[in-house]
């Protein structure tokens, strides 16, 4: 919808000052009944994470000096979702974090399951997501065994699938194989779970292959979700456009 | 008149509140089958007192669309789904009159004038209301499966949930 963008965000900032507090409240009082299963994977994912710091701590191979470095260029908030959809042609989520939380536009948004989206529009006090089911929403990633890296577009109609393009046809895919950010884009730190490919083909002609990747995360039972701050995004977004310019 | 206007009133905050917090991340059907929507709010429009005059009729409809779009996020498409319906209510109720004629002083609603009744008038209306939706939020052919499925599967749940509410709460007026 082409219109004057002043009144697209007076209207977006009023309306959602009132949805997405009954949206919030509304959330309170059913995330109560689904408490137990929430419980159960916190603790799954406190004994995963316990793990990798162990793991950490104890390798010899890491200096200390970079594993500092390497945590501090990424930052997680936690926050909770208010709204979500997964029919509409595009979907987004509302978040109850803000400006006054530190989230900008452009920041990640992932869950323990897989990546979610990325922030669109931030007020004071919600945040709107891009959703990865969202047709405007494109995520640099790659197949984790060989390293191949293209792009993850969804197209509209499965809220399960996604397609991933630009991976040329030299490259061996096959069913099964698990996607994950590439690290490419500054939106996702790299290695996080996508999905795994569900359906390849490579009809006669083509250069790349049509490759269908299954999500691993169920956008249908989202309830929190952690923002991604990197540190570093600016300063290599502005690189970037600098030599594009040059 | 005071108690219409105040049972109205009461009404359009019920749906709209319904609609927007409950009924928009209702997930009939799982993750996978995302072809069911369930709206209530076209309920208001169809339960409007039977003398209201035509304009207020659509300016109503065009208040209530824009409630709900504030809700979905999707400026104009209720709005305009709901004007269609505000707009082609006096003709359907027009064609569907009983034999011994309307009553003035009943409402619209099942009590007054019959299940069958109520059904055919809802029912065409709903069905038109959807269809309006579903062609203006996808607005393009290359959907038109998604289109056509939606809309039948959005109305008979849609339709099953304003039975409801019409069997639960009877109103009368």
């Amino acid at each position: 919808m082409n219109y004057n963008r002043k009144q697209r965000d007076i209207w977006a900032n009023s309306a959602n000052i009132f949805w997405g507090y009954s949206s919030e409240k509304w959330n309170d009082w059913t995330n109560y009944l689904s408490l137990q299963d929430k419980m159960d994977e916190l603790a799954l994912e406190n004994a995963k994470l316990k793990e990798k710091l162990i793991n950490y701590e104890l390798s010899p191979i890491v200096e200390k000096d970079t594993l500092q470095t390497l945590n501090q260029q990424y930052e997680l908030l936690s926050a909770k979702v208010a709204s979500n959809t997964t029919d509409r042609p595009n979907n987004y989520l509302t978040i109850n974090k803000g400006i006054k939380d530190g989230v900008r536009k452009d920041m990640g948004v992932i869950s323990e399951n897989g990546i979610v989206g990325i922030i669109r529009e931030v007020r004071n006090d919600y945040a709107a997501v891009n959703s990865l089911l969202h047709r405007r929403t494109f995520i640099s990633a790659m197949i984790k065994r060989t390293g191949a890296f293209g792009e993850l577009k969804w197209v509209g109609t499965n809220p399960q699938i996604v397609n991933l393009g630009s991976i040329e046809k030299h490259n061996i895919v096959a069913v099964g194989d698990t996607i994950v950010t590439s690290g490419y884009s500054t939106h996702f730190p790299p290695g996080l779970m996508i999905g795994t490919i569900a359906s390849t083909e490579l009809p006669s002609g083509n250069n790349f292959h049509n490759i269908k990747v299954r999500l691993s995360n169920d956008f249908g039972t989202l309830r929190y979700v952690e923002i991604v701050k990197n540190r570093k995004q600016t300063q290599q977004l502005e690189l970037e456009k600098e030599i594009k310019e040059k | 008149m005071n108690n219409v206007i105040t049972q109205n009133i009461l009404r359009l905050f019920f749906f709209v509140l319904v609609q927007g917090v409950v009924l928009q991340q209702a997930k009939l059907g799982g993750t996978f089958f995302n072809y069911i929507s369930l709206f209530i709010y076209p309920l208001f429009l169809l339960l409007l007192p039977l003398k209201i005059s035509k304009i207020a009729l659509v300016l109503t409809g065009f208040g209530l669309g824009m409630l709900v779009d504030g809700a979905y996020n999707s400026p104009g498409v209720h709005t305009a789904a709901c004007l269609v319906v505000a707009i082609l209510r006096p003709l359907v109720l027009a064609i569907l009159e009983p034999r011994e004629g309307y009553n003035v002083s009943l409402g619209l609603t099942i009590k007054s004038y019959g299940v069958l009744w109520f059904l055919k008038y809802a029912g065409v209306l709903l069905f038109i209301h959807l269809l309006v939706y579903f062609v203006l939020e996808i607005f393009t052919p290359v959907y038109a499966i998604e289109i056509i499925g939606r809309t039948i599967a959005s109305f008979l749940f849609s339709l099953f949930l304003m039975i409801m509410y019409m069997v639960i709460a009877r109103p009368s007026v």
